[in-house]
């Protein structure tokens, strides 16, 4: 097996954030939340700044390192679960909309349409006024975004599946429902899904951002690539290494994470091999 | 003994709907079949695109359910769609589809995809078998571990026949086998069926439009136009001598290396089945139609002269009071 060195370069770099979000412990140098007020806004190496901190300090004198480190383990938590979620929920809503037709077709319909209308902000406003902010509901409630897209694709291509085609010959070799979707839908519409979640993966980094910086995503004083960009927004002029480490990060891991879900959809379809 | 499968007065319907605000549309897409497949026989059916093959095949298979009428296969009704009774049945009554790239999963190798029915029926063996059913079919053992792209196309109709017969079913139902494979290859085809046809004793409706298919394969052939069953004999019979005005200009259609005469042309629009002519369906079209063929609908009827089981009024001599 062969990897282009693009996808060398993709995987590598998600790995190197998933082991650093496994170790964030071990690889931060400092803890995020530790002051050093003598050394507020230092500049990063190569800009006149100490081995002490290699990516600068913030207004407060925090290495942006080792809250760098802290901020990809949480949003990787969030992004991964969220993304997660919302495959599961909507590919399950679309299997069962296709197979049953009817009634229940139509009421995930419903579900879909109401999510695609509805701004997910005044969604997210409401359910965190009223059940206050905790990393679990937070992650279960971003996984809410999105997963009408997936119910959309696995309904329509497990219709058209099942109007002609193998899962039509499935079924009439006496095949269980189980079987149809587990071992040949889903298989067969995986690379849809997979491009699918990568593409609403760098969306979830961003959403998890905009909510942070709103004050109603991750709280202070756990940090996150976003609201390390939000707070770092003030001193964009001053400092902008406090903002441009985690922006960085998030380009870089999102177009990682796009290149190798793209690489992933050939490799699973034996026809392209 | 009975008949393996017996279908009685099939009708199946469905709705559909003109423009966003457009009428419901009734369609008839079967109307009033009955079949009767005796043990070891294959029966031909045949008629052009859109007249209700495919539909009453799966009528007949129980993959549909029909509007009414009903389907006894082995002296029983079969059992509701989806039912785990349905399910079990699978095993008895197979299907060999026109698109068999379409019908196999771009995923699993053709071994993968043979075995599975043994794996859904609950039976041991599978690899050994597997090889066997490559054997019968034509295919050498090593295509199990082949995807179905990698196999040409008359490669994957022998696959899917394969995984057709892995649990032995006592009918077998084509619809269109060959018409998606090309001309030399639908020959191997036809003659693989027709051997196993009769290696297996199997029950067959031959779904097809082409006439010289059929009448290769069928013991007896039923022509249909427009959701019905107009004519029914033997092959070399019907063939030779068509009773119905259609069957008369379907054979006239077919080629015949050095005849250039005597090609009878169907005049007027193919058939709508959601606006059914009043009377006999078909005779807008028909070259001898006369007063009675359009108020009344001609009964499928043996014929007085030779037994030939035909639904027309000429051709049952009922029109001979008028003159044409």
């Amino acid at each position: 097996m062969r990897i282009p060195p693009l996808v060398a370069l993709a995987l590598a770099w998600v790995v190197l954030m998933l082991g650093v979000a496994i170790l964030a412990d071990a690889a931060a140098p400092y803890s995020y939340t530790a002051l050093d007020l003598r050394a507020r806004l230092s500049p990063p190496i190569g800009f006149g700044g100490t081995w002490a901190h290699p990516l600068g300090t913030d207004e407060l004198g925090r290495d942006v390192l080792s809250r760098l480190v802290h901020s990809i383990r949480m949003s990787l938590l969030i992004a991964f679960g969220a993304c997660i979620i919302a495959a599961v929920l909507g590919t399950a809503l679309g299997f069962l909309a296709a197979h049953f037709r009817g009634a229940v077709e139509h009421v995930v319909l419903a579900l879909v349409d109401f999510q695609a209308s509805m701004p997910f902000l005044v969604l997210a406003l409401s359910v965190l006024a009223f059940f206050g902010n905790s990393l679990p509901l937070f992650i279960c409630l971003l996984g809410l975004h999105g997963w009408e897209r997936y119910a959309r694709i696995s309904r329509g291509l497990a219709i058209s599946a099942g109007a002609q085609g193998y899962a039509a010959a499935v079924r009439q070799l006496g095949a269980s429902p189980l079987r149809i979707y587990g071992r040949h839908i889903l298989p067969n519409i995986a690379s849809t899904l997979i491009v699918s979640m990568t593409l609403a993966f760098p969306e979830i980094v961003l959403l998890e951002s905009g909510l942070s910086f709103l004050g109603l995503g991750v709280q202070p004083p756990a940090t996150s690539l976003g609201s390390m960009v939000g707070y770092g927004r003030e001193y964009l002029t001053r400092a902008p290494w406090v903002l441009l480490a985690p922006s960085i990060t998030i380009v870089v891991t999102t177009l990682a994470v796009s290149i190798l879900g793209d690489w992933l959809r050939d490799r699973l379809d034996p026809t392209l091999r | 003994m009975t008949a393996l499968l017996e279908a009685e007065g099939l009708v199946r319907r469905y709705t559909m709907r003109r423009g966003l605000l457009g009428r419901q549309v009734e369609l008839r897409a079967v109307d009033g079949v009955s079949l009767r497949l005796e043990r070891g026989e294959t029966l031909g059916l045949v008629g052009e695109s859109g007249c209700g093959k495919s539909t009453t095949g799966r009528l007949v298979l129980g993959l549909e359910a029909p509007d009414e009428g009903t389907v006894r296969f082995d002296g029983a009704p079969v059992p509701p769609v989806g039912s785990a009774a349905w399910r079990a049945q699978r095993a008895r009554m197979q299907m060999v589809f026109q698109d068999p790239l379409g019908a196999l999963d771009r995923r699993l190798t053709i071994g993968t995809q043979i075995a599975e029915p043994f794996e859904i029926h609950g039976m041991a063996g599978a690899q050994d078998r597997v090889a066997g059913l490559l054997r019968d079919v034509g295919l050498r053992e090593d295509f199990a571990a082949r995807y179905p792209h990698e196999l040409s196309g008359g490669q994957r109709q022998r696959a899917v026949l394969a995984r057709a017969l892995a649990t032995d079913p006592a009918l077998l139902v084509c619809d269109e086998p060959i018409s998606a494979l090309d001309v030399s290859v639908q020959a191997q085809v036809m003659n693989l069926l027709i051997d196993l046809q009769a290696e297996r004793r199997l029950t067959m409706l031959f779904i097809s439009h082409d006439l010289r298919a059929v009448r290769q394969v069928s013991h007896r052939v039923a022509v249909m136009y427009l959701g019905r069953i107009v004519e029914e004999g033997e092959p070399d019979a019907v063939l030779r001598d068509p009773a119905h005005p259609y069957a008369q200009a379907l054979v006239s259609a077919i080629p015949h290396p050095g005849r250039t005469a005597r090609r009878q042309v169907l005049q007027g629009d193919p058939p709508n089945p959601a606006a059914r002519p009043p009377g006999c369906a078909f005779h807008p079209r028909c070259p001898v139609a006369v007063g009675l063929c359009r108020s009344v609908v001609p009964e499928l009827k043996p014929r007085a002269s030779d037994g030939r089981r035909v639904a027309c009024h000429v051709a049952q001599g009922e029109a001979m009071g008028e003159a044409a």
